[in-house]
């Protein structure tokens, strides 16, 4: 039995993602109930049955998909000290942080806790996974992302331009006022070319665990200047329902017979689509044992990288490398 | 007169700033150039 807490734009995607690939039985639940019926109302029907159930209900279950706003620790918690595995969907610095620390409680639990399911980080991680086989080694991943998930994800990332960036920069963590170190990031079409700018987002944190020889992780996401001057106020508008069409963008740098070599992959989607296919292909890993107990993060070399890629894939999303300028 | 003067100055500044967020907000056409694609990526099996 999965269960899924959050019924917003990623937890509507990943009942959907997993009613597809073939659960028959689901439990969801969300802090505003009218929203998590809305949702049993819409996915509930003759092959298929999502059940609105209080949280207590979700110890009942082998793996939670925790898709609400952050933070999403003292969750993962309470559902590993009751022997409940956890795929977390959360993008914030210190949730991340928090989440990673529950190492020693997963591995008491003998669960797992996925951390960081989702487009950045979750995604990402998974597209490192499968550009690392192009190499003889790596040293260097750049990620920059364009757009946002529901309401809560524009509002965090609206907070992610106000704040302090983090980065891994040869063996230590740079902090960088966020909405400095412009760059121009070419897009899978129909993206296309953004400028983005250094935000606090959890990439780095993340993909470090994953990827413990790298030496340079940054993260950026596209901003405009009106969001840059606004991110320091509050949101002045309401954020959309959905964010439009979002994008992620993976370079990857190393060592390729001798010489320097630079690989780009990424893929442009709606972020809702993106977060959620990692989700549910997350969660399934876990109920199908790919998954070792303790805190793992997508793209560590002990995860089913392969199996989830090719999941993500068939989920409807489309991947693009970059081509046709010499990359050494 | 002088409260005037200044009246018509902030809104002359405060019109400047709401013109150039608005209409300077994206760079998407200030790029002209393009180098390489795309091509679809199929994940290996």
């Amino acid at each position: 039995m999965i269960g899924v807490i959050g019924a917003g734009l990623v937890g509507s995607r990943v009942v959907e993602q997993l009613m597809a690939s073939g659960q028959v039985h689901l439990y969801l639940n969300d802090t505003n109930p009218v929203a998590a019926h809305r949702l049993v109302e819409r996915f509930s029907g003759d092959a298929h049955k999502v059940s609105a159930v209080p949280a207590t209900e979700m110890f009942a279950t082998n793996v939670v998909v925790l898709a609400g706003p952050a933070p999403h620790a003292k969750a993962a918690r309470r559902l590993l000290e009751a022997g409940v595995s956890v795929v977390s969907c959360s993008d914030d610095v210190d949730d991340a942080r928090a989440l990673l620390d529950l190492d020693a409680i997963a591995r008491q639990a003998r669960q797992t806790l996925v951390v960081g399911a989702s487009a950045s980080p979750g995604l990402s991680g998974l597209l490192v996974r499968s550009l690392s086989k192009r190499f003889d080694a790596i040293d260097e991943v750049h990620v920059a992302v364009h757009g946002t998930a529901g309401p809560a994800c524009a509002q965090q990332h609206h907070r992610a331009l106000a704040r302090q960036s983090i980065g891994w920069h040869d063996g230590d963590w740079l902090r960088r006022p966020a909405g400095s170190g412009r760059e121009l990031c070419w897009f899978p079409d129909p993206i296309g070319p953004r400028d983005c700018y250094r935000a606090e987002l959890a990439d780095p944190i993340v993909l470090h665990h994953g990827f413990v020889d790298l030496a340079r992780i940054t993260v950026r996401m596209s901003a405009t200047r009106r969001d840059r001057i606004t991110a320091r106020l509050p949101m002045l508008t309401p954020p959309h329902s959905e964010g439009g069409m979002g994008a992620l963008r993976v370079e990857v740098r190393g060592w390729r017979d001798e010489a320097r070599h630079t690989e780009v992959i990424g893929a442009a989607d709606r972020i809702a689509n993106l977060a959620s296919a990692v989700a549910a292909a997350a969660a399934r890993s876990v109920i199908a044992g790919g998954f070792a107990s303790g805190v793992r993060v997508i793209g560590d070399d002990e995860s089913p990288n392969d199996v989830m890629l090719h999941d993500v894939a068939t989920a409807g999303v489309r991947l693009s490398e970059f081509v046709g300028t010499s990359s050494h | 007169m002088k409260l005037f003067r200044r009246l018509l100055l902030v809104l002359s500044v405060a019109s400047a700033v709401v013109g150039i967020l608005r209409f300077g907000g994206s760079s998407k056409a200030k790029v002209t150039t393009k180098q390489g694609g795309w091509r679809t990526y199929s994940p290996p099996k």
